[in-house]
């Protein structure tokens, strides 16, 4: 099959090869290129906060400034934490379940350790954490060991992530979480700059850093673009591999501490939604989906996007069942303009 | 069966099929009689499987007209050739386990009654079709659990079942058993008997002998000549085969073999047997043989890549236990795979990305996993002017270069550090001339600097005028060892082709 591209070539048709590198300084060129570089991204969050401030002007205050910050700093986490694992060519469809076991783990430890003390917080943090390293450790092992699909794995490990958090919990929300948590992490804010808001940007640099400057990161990249060339330079692929499982899933568990602080309660059904939000967010941020292609920067702005579309369509009161169908869409989209970019790289 | 009609049932004529502006064949004519089997012989790209591709429709030919049957026929394509009659068995065979022998003979020519299959007539055809070529299978039974050879015999059924006055048979031998093959040559002689044309290629002078009626050989794509099997002997084969001068290309690397750096001994696994070789420092070794010989098996098997059942692996005399790619490489042995895209490069990456992902492993451009920026352009930097790569665009995805640069990047890893043997497969497949003499200028650095190369190639050319010794390749083994004078083209060949029946073919070995 692979010789239907060299029978189209006629010798007698000279087609101009595609240097889009090249183009001239038109502006239509110039707004390939930078459709090429960026995508549709950038064109659509202009687009979305121009529209929803012209319809309802309370989308500019401050107030809502800070309602998006909070709300963004979730999905960043849970997308920056999902882009890693997408640059080595896998996917873990376990962010959700992770979350809700967390929520739980979390809350029934502080409840357990009781009192409303910073030690009940740092051991609802720690607990959460192992949950994370657990959960990523699995999904990583597993995939890297035996060699499979890690969409089928992350599903299997997301259901039993839910189920024992289901089981843990008895299905009930658990309540009584020390004050000092709650308001730290769920509430309080820096000049005006919600904590977990922070928290978040620090993650976002840190991973920066790793992407950048490390050689783990280097090897994320060259595992998801070409895991044979990598083992065969001497990448430590199925190390390489775990990693990104464990990090995924400890930066999701940190997004699932800061929720269920947020919601001041441990819940077996949180965090359902960020599977695909997540997924959603880090490919419209460029991030491909067949592996070693991604930049941050993009794929923080993805998130952004999403978190912004989400906070107008409420405030323009777009009915949430419409919002789904607008979120399917745009993932869908995502992809396709994914595999174009691509394509006319070539 | 000596019945010799001398009617012709295809005629190739003038025909050309040129990639990207190399022409994989050129102006090659061939033609085949009714009830006739015509062998075509030739290296490994020698054009022999671009001209069969060609006839039956899988290709499209630039250049040359098509006769079958009397008739010239235009555009051919996969279907249209088998509307004309000619069916072929490639050596991938085009069969689906799940279905039913029956079902997978008449996959996409479904017989029909009433729009609904006809099941009970497809079935008697189909047993029909079976015995007409002597095997002895039920038909209703799905393809898993037979051999090979059975699926190939269900395959030539399923060709002879369009009633083909032409079958085209590329290599069916490569992974059958002695007793199998028996079994096929029956088959094609009775074919033959009533009136079938057959191309038969192979890479055997031995089967050649035994079947062929007459045989074309191809060289460098070109039509070499055309012989009666009984009028021309081994020799005359090989010559025609091989004849051609080498070029001025290949750089004199002075011969001062030091102690041996890579020692291998009985080296055992399902491709090989029983392998022992030995390179010296400062020597270039090659191992030479036809494609699926078992000669790339034994580099990778030095890198982990292949999963050996005995022998020893020796580094500068220390024992490489139980090889992986990393182990391999931190006792100095570096292998440089053949497929550029798949095994080679990280194609999604930049050139630099590239290039410095094997210093990285090494350590050299990084402490505590950091990556030094500065160090690491500077390393980029240097490894492109010493290898030249052009355009010097570290920042430009690896896939925008010609296949040339995309080699050097690879060729990058042996200035990650210093490493005791360099393992090369196919270093020079698909790259121009230019390139070529880079690559062979740098495989002659490491040389000189004392490192032991083993040069996998099934470049011929490539083979005799860069290597100081050559071990020959066959079926898994190290049939011959050549050196100093013995290392001609005429020797190497004739140990390809030895025309000795094999004992057990590579495939058949648990």
């Amino acid at each position: 099959m692979s010789n239907a591209s060299n029978v189209e070539q006629r010798p007698a048709v000279a087609t101009p090869p595609m240097t889009p590198a090249v183009a001239p300084p038109s502006t239509a060129g110039r707004f390939s290129e930078v459709l090429l570089r960026f995508g549709l991204l950038p064109i659509l969050l202009v687009v979305a906060v121009a529209t929803f401030a012209v319809i309802e002007p309370r989308f500019l205050s401050g107030l809502n400034a800070t309602n998006i910050s909070r709300q963004l700093s979730f999905l960043l986490l849970v997308t920056i934490a999902q882009m890693l694992v997408l640059l080595t060519a896998e996917i873990d469809m376990s962010v959700g379940a992770t979350i809700a076991l967390t929520s739980v783990v979390s809350s029934m430890v502080m409840v357990q350790v009781g009192g409303d003390g910073v030690g009940a917080l740092l051991a609802g943090v720690l607990a959460g954490i192992v949950v994370g390293l657990v959960v990523g450790l699995v999904n990583g092992l597993i995939v890297a060991k035996f060699k499979v699909p890690s969409f089928i794995v992350t599903i299997g490990t997301a259901s039993v992530a839910t189920g024992v958090a289901l089981l843990a919990s008895k299905g009930t929300p658990i309540t009584g979480l020390p004050q000092v948590f709650t308001d730290t992490l769920g509430s309080s804010d820096i000049a005006g700059i919600p904590v977990s808001f922070l928290l978040a940007i620090a993650v976002l640099a840190l991973v920066w850093f790793l992407l950048n400057w490390t050689v783990l990161g280097h090897y994320l990249f060259a595992v998801g673009g070409g895991e044979d060339a990598a083992r065969l330079v001497g990448v430590p692929v199925f190390r390489t591999k775990v990693t990104a499982f464990v990090l995924c899933s400890v930066l999701t568990s940190l997004a699932g501490v800061l929720l269920t602080a947020r919601v001041s309660s441990g819940e077996p059904t949180l965090g359902q939604e960020f599977v695909i939000l997540a997924i959603a967010a880090a490919v419209l941020g460029g991030t491909s989906f067949f592996g070693g292609e991604g930049r941050l920067g993009l794929v923080a702005v993805g998130a952004l996007f999403l978190v912004v579309l989400s906070n107008g369509m409420n405030l323009i009161r777009v009915p949430s069942y419409v919002q789904e169908v607008v979120l399917g869409s745009l993932l869908i989209a995502a992809v396709i303009i994914d595999r174009l970019r691509r394509r006319t790289v070539r | 069966m000596t019945d010799h009609t001398h009617d012709v049932v295809l005629q190739a004529e003038g025909i050309t099929k040129r990639y990207g502006g190399v022409a994989a064949i050129d102006r090659v004519s061939f033609d085949l009689r009714r009830g006739e089997v015509h062998a075509l012989l030739g290296e490994n790209g020698a054009g022999k499987s671009t001209l069969i591709k060609v006839l039956s429709g899988s290709v499209r030919r630039d250049e040359g007209t098509v006769v079958i049957g009397g008739r010239e026929v235009g555009d051919l394509t996969p279907t249209t050739a088998v509307a004309h009659g000619v069916s072929t068995v490639f050596q991938e065979l085009a069969l689906v386990r799940q279905l039913t022998v029956a079902d997978n003979l008449f996959l996409g020519r479904e017989l029909r009654r009433g729009g609904l299959r006809d099941k009970r007539r497809m079935l008697e055809e189909a047993r029909e079709a079976l015995s007409r070529i002597g095997v002895d299978i039920d038909p209703r039974r799905t393809l898993e659990g037979f051999s090979r050879a059975q699926l190939q015999l269900i395959e030539i059924a399923r060709a002879l079942h369009r009633r083909s006055p032409i079958l085209i048979l590329d290599e069916p031998t490569a992974s059958l058993s002695a007793g199998e093959t028996r079994r096929l040559f029956e088959v094609v002689g009775r074919l033959k008997a009533e009136g079938v044309g057959i191309v038969y290629i192979s890479h055997r002078l031995g089967e050649v002998r035994e079947l062929a009626d007459r045989v074309t050989v191809l060289r460098d794509g070109r039509w070499a000549g055309t012989r009666d099997a009984k009028d021309v002997s081994d020799d005359q084969l090989v010559e025609l085969m091989t004849g051609r001068t080498l070029e001025e290309l290949f750089p004199d690397v002075p011969q001062d073999p030091g102690a041996p750096r890579l020692q291998i001994t009985n080296l055992s696994s399902a491709a090989l047997t029983d392998v022992s070789l030995t390179v010296r420092a400062g020597e270039i070794v090659a191992l030479a043989g036809l494609v699926g010989s078992g000669k790339s098996e034994i580099g990778r098997a030095c890198f982990g890549l292949e999963r050996l059942t005995g022998g020893l692996i020796e580094i500068d005399g220390e024992t490489l236990a139980a090889p992986t790619p990393r182990t391999a490489m931190e006792r100095g042995l570096l292998y440089y795979p053949a497929d550029r895209h798949r095994e080679g490069l990280v194609t999604t990456a930049t050139l630099g990305e590239n290039i410095i992902l094997s210093s990285l492993v090494a350590g050299t451009v990084n402490r505590f996993g950091i990556v030094s920026r500065p160090r690491r352009a500077s390393r980029i930097q240097e490894v492109v002017e010493q290898l030249s790569i052009k355009p010097a665009a570290p920042e430009r995805k690896v896939l925008g270069f010609s296949g040339g640069n995309q080699q050097k990047a690879l060729l990058a890893r042996a200035f990650a550090r210093d490493f005791a043997v360099h393992v090369f497969d196919e270093p020079t497949v698909g790259i121009d001339v230019g390139a070529k003499l880079d690559v062979y200028q740098h495989i002659k650095r490491l040389c000189a600097s004392g490192a032991a190369v083993l040069l996998i190639s099934s470049d011929m050319e490539e083979v005799i005028g860069l290597s100081h010794r050559v071990y020959a390749v066959r079926e898994g083994r190290v049939v011959a060892d050549f050196r100093g004078r013995d290392v001609t083209e005429q020797n190497i060949v004739r140990a390809f082709f030895d025309s000795t029946p094999s004992p057990v073919s590579a495939g058949s070995t648990p």
